[in-house]
């Protein structure tokens, strides 16, 4: 069986060969939609088709993950997964969603990745810049047994999903970056 | 989705270290990281090495191989007893708490973190994805929980072993010639591991060294015994 | 030196903890497993053993068993029970994760995967599948299928199949599957010596053995719905032949219970009732509706606790979602809250669905009785702001 180095791992997925780059304090774009201006240096790891990740000290210890405008009816993560259902098996997106529900679509997909005792909590409405948004927390166990944290921003944008999911390990990691991500979701900016 | 590309999702995918592939800059970096100079008095815990041999199969699956590892961590641990016997180290064997399942389960989630701090430093620090934001910089830690460690084993420093080996199947080393007929490379079998001393009062790995080239078949003593010492040859104890 | 040479011991300690010598196989006749008895240190049954304590240790340390005293409690006395003198050699792990199994290492590691506590009726039914398994274990089934294995030259197959069977509510891909049972699935024989084994365990401690077929038949009925497209770990290791049903039902006809056999319904609800609703919400995570559905069938015609299984019943039309769902699922809600014991998220999801079809003065009243069951749900604050757009 394959042994995936994290969840969250398996969302690094070379697209166009294996560069990392730089993500500088600096405003940033993404998805041609917003800006967001992160305060230290991250760096953005190859990704999956329609997500976007930085970390600092690798995505399994911890990661931003963003989802870049998910469509109607497009799964959250996409292409083969080790030991998970195809694509079409996948939950959906649906532009209709309410928060309430796209949490389930977060809860459901990680759990068919091989996430374990997943709770969420704290649902509540945020403001995405000037669009009425949302913000959920989540906790799960990962096929390994590590204990892991995220905390999740985001807003259905032109009938699209914008969405910012910081995740890391419990212990020491996801409380690491903390105030530093607050600040990125506190800074989204639509364009 | 073409063989770089798959061989980048596999390298991620299982987080294996080392894997040369076409395209991809790969510098060499120091084997082994040392940053401090521990005290002859330190008391070091010897973690459970945690070793796992698995078999690569045609289909690139790998499967854990639990014969093979029994047989493996015999040699590897009699060759670890070899080398660490012939230092001046004040050594002690790991032994999980007894009788408090919650500091049991803190200690497991420290083990835990540490086999997944050590796989992220060989794929991020000497492997194909180096962090531009580390700047080259080794600062990996535990963090400070590492204090429930240092308190229940009463140790200043932790030495955690970590292998990993993979074997070509027969179906698996047939489909690698075939493919390099036509021109394409199949990595054949990975050996990977690493092993690293952990600071007890502040969680930060303050030495590491990673395994590199293949040593040969772990099931065997003399490349058991080969892999430990490289390992270990400039352990600061 | 002398430091390292204390050390060097306790770590050759290690190496017989974790190592052994070349095992010698043992050929002719297996015997039944003795209570208390332990393989020789040199013999292949003990390399079997060494091979699943390991995977014993990173199961209790994966984070995927459930702690609760009462339930360990519960299915450990049915396991002994059953198992009798063997009581004490067998060590009970309940797995949280909703797919079925159950499944007996050689050296006496039980997992139960609350898949399988989600779809039994009635304690006989769980006894029927857990004395199944002791079958396996006091007939030394796995040591069998290991020397049958080596002797064709595939023991490492075997041992990752192995590895694989007892891992942690892990099902894996089909492909996988196909893998493991090939190499690990039981034969028919020692499937009948089990199912024999296990007839004979179940009426000794007094349970009806017409409740073994039923469990069977449940899960052909979903794996018929899912058109086999579901993997199963449990079909992988006990091939699901259509002899079985039949097979089950004759040994039930031929078997002559002492005394009244009993079903054990009351316990076995009192020991599962308190866990149902998350064991119900990892299975709904799985998205198979098809399948899902009848289980809730199931629950629904065993009566316990209607309030709760209508709330799912519920959430699977509201999370499928398709044509005439809505409608469907806002039934199924109503009936939950009529039953006086529908759980409070049954009116959150209420209002989820009217506000969807846009029928705000219901979605507001539903919202409204959700935080006034529950005022610190944890979403209660997008609760209220679906009250304020409701408006």
């Amino acid at each position: 069986m394959i042994r995936p180095l994290g969840l969250l791992m398996l969302v690094s997925v070379v697209a166009t060969g294996c560069a990392v780059s730089l993500i500088e304090p600096k405003p940033t774009t993404i998805d041609g939609t917003y800006t967001v201006q992160p305060q230290i240096k991250w760096a953005s790891v190859p990704a999956r088709k329609g997500l976007e990740v930085w970390t600092v000290d690798g995505p399994a210890l911890e990661a931003v993950t963003f989802v870049k405008g998910l469509g109607d009816g497009e799964a959250l993560m996409k292409g083969p997964i080790p030991g998970a259902p195809d694509e079409d098996k996948r939950p959906k997106f649906r532009a209709q969603m309410t928060p309430s529900e796209i949490v389930e679509l977060v809860t459901d997909s990680y759990v068919l990745f091989g996430a374990q005792k997943l709770e969420t909590s704290s649902l509540r409405p945020a403001k995405f810049d000037t669009t009425d948004g949302f913000r959920f927390d989540i906790g799960w166990v990962t096929r390994s047994g590590l204990e892991m944290q995220a905390s999740a921003a985001g807003a259905v944008v032109k009938g699209k999903l914008q969405m910012i999911i910081y995740s890391g390990a419990r212990a020491h990691y996801f409380p690491k970056y903390r105030d530093d991500i607050e600040r990125v979701f506190g800074s989204v900016k639509l364009l | 989705m073409d063989d770089r590309r798959r061989w980048c999702i596999r390298l991620i995918a299982t987080g294996l270290a080392g894997i040369l592939v076409s395209g991809c800059v790969q510098t060499t970096a120091s084997r082994t990281e040392v940053w401090q100079r521990i005290p002859t008095t330190a008391r070091v815990v010897l973690m459970t090495p945690d070793i796992e041999l698995s078999e690569l199969t045609a289909g690139g699956v790998l499967e854990p191989k639990a014969d093979w590892t029994e047989r493996a961590k015999i040699h590897v641990v009699e060759a670890l007893s070899g080398v660490i016997g012939a230092k001046n180290a004040n050594l002690v064997p790991y032994r999980a708490p007894e009788n408090d399942p919650a500091r049991e389960h803190e200690h497991n989630q420290l083990i835990k973190l540490h086999d997944t701090v050590g796989r992220s430093v060989l794929v991020h620090h000497y492997g194909q994805l180096k962090l531009p934001n580390k700047d080259g910089k080794f600062d990996w830690t535990l963090g400070t929980d590492v204090r429930v460690l240092r308190e229940d084993v009463e140790a200043d420093y932790a030495l955690f072993v970590f292998m990993r080996d993979t074997y070509a199947s027969a179906g698996r080393k047939a489909a690698m010639v075939g493919l390099a007929i036509i021109g394409v490379g199949l990595p054949g079998g990975v050996q990977f591991g690493f092993a690293s001393l952990v600071d007890l009062k502040t969680g930060d790995l303050v030495w590491f060294n990673r395994l590199v080239d293949p040593q040969g078949d772990l099931r065997d003593p003399g490349p058991a015994r080969s892999a430990v010492t490289k390992l270990l040859a400039d352990l600061p104890l | 030196m002398r430091r390292a040479a204390g050390f060097v011991r306790l770590l050759l300690a290690f190496t017989l903890l974790v190592g052994c010598a070349t095992p010698r196989g043992a050929p002719g006749a297996v015997t039944d497993l003795k209570p208390g008895e332990r393989p020789a240190l040199d013999s292949d049954e003990a390399g079997l053993w060494m091979a699943v304590t390991r995977v014993e240790t990173s199961l209790k340390t994966s984070g995927h068993v459930v702690a609760d005293p009462a339930l360990n409690t519960y299915v450990q006395g049915v396991v002994c029970r059953l198992a009798g003198p063997h009581c004490d050699d067998i060590r009970v792990y309940i797995v949280q994760t909703p797919h079925f199994n159950a499944t007996m290492a050689p050296n006496g590691m039980l997992q139960v995967w609350t898949g399988l506590l989600l779809r039994a009726d009635n304690e006989a039914q769980l006894a029927y599948v857990l004395g199944h398994e002791i079958g396996h274990y006091q007939r030394r089934h796995t040591l069998q299928a290991f020397r049958d294995v080596r002797a064709k030259a595939n023991a490492t197959l075997f041992f990752a199949a192995l590895t694989a069977a007892a891992g942690v509510g892990y099902v894996g891909s089909l492909v996988q599957l196909a893998v493991l049972s090939s190499v690990f699935a039981f034969s028919r024989d020692n499937e009948r010596e089990a199912d024999e084994v296990g007839f004979e365990l179940m009426v000794r401690a007094g349970y009806d053995p017409q409740e073994a077929a039923k469990i069977w038949e449940g899960l052909l009925a979903e794996r018929k719905a899912m058109k086999d497209s579901d993997p199963s770990i449990f079909f992988a290791t006990h091939p699901p032949t259509d002899e079985r049903v039949a097979t089950l039902k004759a040994l039930a006809a031929k078997t002559v219970p002492a005394g009244e056999p009993e079903l054990g319904r009351e316990r076995f609800l009192a020991a599962t009732l308190p866990f149902r609703a998350v064991m119900l919400r990892d299975e709904m995570r799985l998205r198979r509706a098809a399948a899902t559905q009848l289980v809730i069938d199931r629950l629904l015609a065993s009566g316990a606790g209607p309030g709760e299984i209508q709330f799912f019943q519920g959430e699977l039309y509201r999370i499928r979602g398709d044509t005439g769902d809505d409608a469907k699922a806002i039934r199924a809600y109503e009936t939950a809250v009529a039953s006086g014991a529908a759980p409070p998220e049954t009116s959150r999801s209420l209002g989820l669905v009217l506000m969807k079809t846009k029928e705000n003065v219901r979605a507001r009243a539903a919202f409204a009785r959700y935080l006034e069951l529950q005022p610190n749900a944890q979403d209660r604050e997008m609760i209220r702001e679906y009250l304020r757009r409701l408006d």
